[in-house]
């Protein structure tokens, strides 16, 4: 029940719930948790940032969910990448400054993994943002009509198990 | 902004202080018994920990590290301890404290659980290799071995019998090719042709000076093929008499070697009791693994403290979402770990209280500015005290330990040791006072031990009587009797790849001398035995030189003797009969002139 709720929640924001720049925020906040292993400063900011600020959570939780497939899968590409910022000669004395700096080591930078991902999300971050944005603008003008004449979506409004969910959830029917 | 997110954060908030205080402790207590049993290889138990923010402080009730080489005891545990350390250090991942203060610790200890962590595990740790020292190790049994002739021919490489094999070889290659020489000269028929062939010069048949001439020739022909056998014969005969004469030199040689195998067996048997490194045959492995098992606790300090400072540490493959951390230098600011001082009491080996503190523990004593130091001291009274203490010095990327012992007084009653077969294996009287001092500068090091102990008394209940024999037993008895007052010298060096280790101690001359004692009554018997044997070999090799005198008389001498009677028979014919023509030929030649003038 609780996928579908957060479905229903979803698709909710994404056809008028919230505005596309809200969805895409959350959605990159997602990814970057997704991406990066375990939790260092950065990740509990981030998700002050998610509690604290009117970001899409849905969306947040629809990014941590595949990018941490994603995350697990690349795990080996950016360990190896980490490792060859971390050793770099020419970077060892920006690293060892950050190592000194207060509560700085608290973000895990100088681990290879971590680091790692922390590039490629930080790369990835703004055209993901961009993207996400377009992409709920393009769905609310032209794909939604389109979308619900789908046989798969016409097929899961039909069926008992979304009939039920709507009849447990009373007057918030699902539209 | 949202109004929930704020209520969700106070409360989470308030979770962070409240639940410290309900499950922190017990969280922290398990992580580092985790950690602490991983590296230890055996289990590290920790009792009652608990842990305070307000004041920063953890304390325990009891601490157990257990030996992984032997799980059913700990290497050492301690009663209460506490620690207070500085909080805001942990939120730059780095552990700061003041002061760390260890009660009740005690060494060796026994468990009332096993200390193992699983099967696999103890397997690992008991399948180490034991006695890699690459030092000689003792076979007691050779002293102790019934000295017979039998067995110490069966040690001692003799040379005479090597040597008689040799002349063996040497004379039958010989005797062949003799033979072979003696096979190419003409035989019998040959002669015997020779023999007709001038028998069939007639006189007679000489009508012309052409006849004579003829006839001449013909001999002069056979005189010079028998001529040339006649050489060989003698050539060889010669030889056969050169055999003979080296034979007959033989049995003095064979005397002298005889002899001098004489002298080695009696000088094996002398060394075979009077070993002049027993010390350490005795003691060498057990101090060699005491170097090892001290270079293996430096090397896994360095190695602790090489793991901050290597500015390019190998790729690691970690698990997926582990990665690999990094560290750098620190500049400024607090080492990653610092205790400024450990205080230390408890129980020592021995039982007896002592007292101790460790300075400066820290992963960065470049920041700090200062030394690791080590210092224990235990003091019973007056004479018996033990004064330990180490400095480790990594400063300057420079690796240098250092570490001094002095135990005055120490009760060697009751202690057990490994002598082998050779020693009992119990103190039951004595004490001893030992120096030691280890100093390890990189690669190499340096070790010093120095040890006396007096008044020495042994246990001999240790001996296993039925299943030694009673002259093993009175070897040891007698042996270990000897030794009241023990000193003893050791150095162990590294200088690159060279290792050495050197022992000197006047038990390797109180060893030695009462073995000879004891085991000299068997001197006389075994000189007699020897005295027999070798003449017996004596005989045997006269024998054999009498075997190869009559094969050479035999086999060369004789045929060649008969050849040559047979060769001057043939050749006093030809003398004969040349005589005769020449007679004939000048006859000849007078009755030519003759007829000439008349």
């Amino acid at each position: 029940m609780f996928f579908l709720k957060l479905l229903k929640k979803l698709i909710k924001a994404i056809r008028s719930g919230d505005t596309p720049g809200r969805l895409a925020a959350g959605f990159i906040i997602g990814m970057y948790l997704g991406l990066t292993p375990g939790w260092g400063l950065i990740d509990f900011l981030l998700l002050l940032i998610l509690i604290l600020v009117e970001v899409n959570i849905s969306m947040a939780l629809l990014g941590y969910l595949v990018f941490s497939i994603c995350g697990f899968l690349l795990d080996p590409l950016f360990h190896t990448l980490g490792y060859q910022l971390l050793i770099f000669r020419r970077l060892e004395g920006f690293w060892t400054t950050l190592y000194n700096l207060p509560l700085l080591p608290l973000t895990r930078f100088n681990n290879t993994t971590y680091l790692g991902s922390f590039i490629v999300s930080a790369i990835l971050a703004v055209p993901v943002y961009y993207l996400t944005k377009y992409l709920v603008v393009l769905y609310r003008s032209k794909l939604e009509a389109h979308i619900e004449k789908w046989k798969f979506v016409k097929l899961l409004k039909g069926s008992k198990l979304f009939s039920l969910y709507n009849s447990i959830n009373l007057g918030k029917s699902f539209k | 902004m949202r109004k929930k997110g704020f209520a969700l954060l106070g409360f989470a908030a308030l979770l962070f202080i409240v639940l410290p205080y309900l499950f922190l402790g017990a969280w922290v207590e398990n992580s580092l018994e985790e950690y602490a049993s991983s590296v230890n290889g055996a289990k590290v138990e920790i009792e009652n920990l608990s842990l305070s923010l307000l004041h920063p402080s953890m304390k325990w009730s009891r601490l157990q590290i257990a030996d992984r080489e032997n799980t059913s005891r700990n290497i050492l545990e301690t009663g209460e301890c506490r620690i207070s350390f500085d909080l805001l250090p942990l939120l730059e991942g780095k552990f700061s404290a003041d002061e760390f203060k260890v009660r009740g610790l005690r060494f060796n200890t026994s468990r009332s659980s096993s200390g193992a962590l699983t099967p696999a595990q103890t397997s690992a740790s008991s399948g180490e290799p034991e006695g890699q020292s690459g030092t000689q190790t003792l076979q007691p049994s050779k002293l102790f071995r019934k000295i017979n002739t039998d067995s110490l021919l069966a040690e001692v490489k003799l040379t005479s019998p090597e040597k008689m094999d040799s002349i063996k070889q040497t004379y039958s290659a010989d005797m062949a090719s003799l033979q072979k020489q003696i096979d190419q000269l003409p035989d019998t028929a040959e002669l015997d042709s020779a023999r007709a062939e001038l028998k069939r010069l007639r006189l007679k048949d000489i009508k012309t000076l052409d006849d004579a001439k003829a006839a001449l020739d013909k001999i002069a022909q056979i005189y010079a093929k028998l001529d040339k056998t006649g050489d060989t014969i003698t050539s060889l005969q010669n030889e056969v008499k050169q055999k003979y004469a080296e034979l007959r030199e033989l049995p003095s040689s064979i005397r002298d070697w005889t002899a001098a195998d004489y002298q080695n067996i009696k000088q094996f048997s002398g060394d075979t009791f009077s070993r002049k490194s027993a010390t350490t045959l005795l003691l060498g492995p057990e101090i060699s693994r005491k170097i090892e098992r001290t270079e293996k606790i430096v090397r896994g300090v360095r190695q602790f403290y090489q793991k901050y400072h290597q500015n390019r540490p190998p790729k690691e493959k970690p698990p997926r979402g582990a990665g690999q951390t990094i560290h750098f230098s620190n500049r400024r600011g607090l080492p990653t770990i610092l205790i400024r001082r450990i205080e230390l009491s408890g129980l020592d080996n021995t039982n007896r209280e002592f007292t101790g503190s460790i300075e400066n523990l820290t992963t960065d004593q470049n920041l700090v500015g200062a030394v690791t130091t080590f210092l224990a001291v235990s003091r019973q009274d007056a004479d018996t005290s033990l004064t330990f203490s180490a400095v480790l010095d990594y400063r300057d990327l420079s690796k240098r330990e250092s570490a001094d012992l002095i135990y005055r007084g120490l009760s060697l009653k009751g202690m057990e040791f490994d002598g082998g077969t050779l020693l009992p294996h119990r103190f039951s009287n004595g004490s001893a006072d030992i120096s030691a001092q280890f100093n390890f500068d990189g690669e190499d090091y340096t070790g010093t031990l120095d040890a006396a102990g007096s008044n020495i008394e042994f246990d001999f209940g240790t001996l296993d009587s039925a299943a030694q024999d009673a002259r093993r037993i009175n070897i040891i008895t007698e042996t270990a009797a000897a030794m009241k007052n023990i000193r003893l010298h050791a150095v162990a060096e590294k200088r690159g790849p060279d290792r050495s280790l050197n022992i000197t101690s006047n038990v390797d001359d109180l060893i030695a001398d009462k073995l000879a004692t004891i085991i000299g009554g068997s001197t006389d018997e075994l000189d007699q035995a020897i005295t027999q044997r070798v003449q017996s070999n004596r005989k045997k090799y006269g024998a054999v030189i009498d075997s190869l005198k009559s094969t050479l008389g035999a086999k060369a001498s004789a045929p060649l003797t008969a050849k040559d009677a047979d060769l001057k028979d043939v050749q006093k014919l030809l003398k004969e009969k040349r005589a005769q023509l020449q007679q004939e030929l000048t006859k000849k030649q007078g009755d030519l002139l003759k007829n000439l003038f008349h």
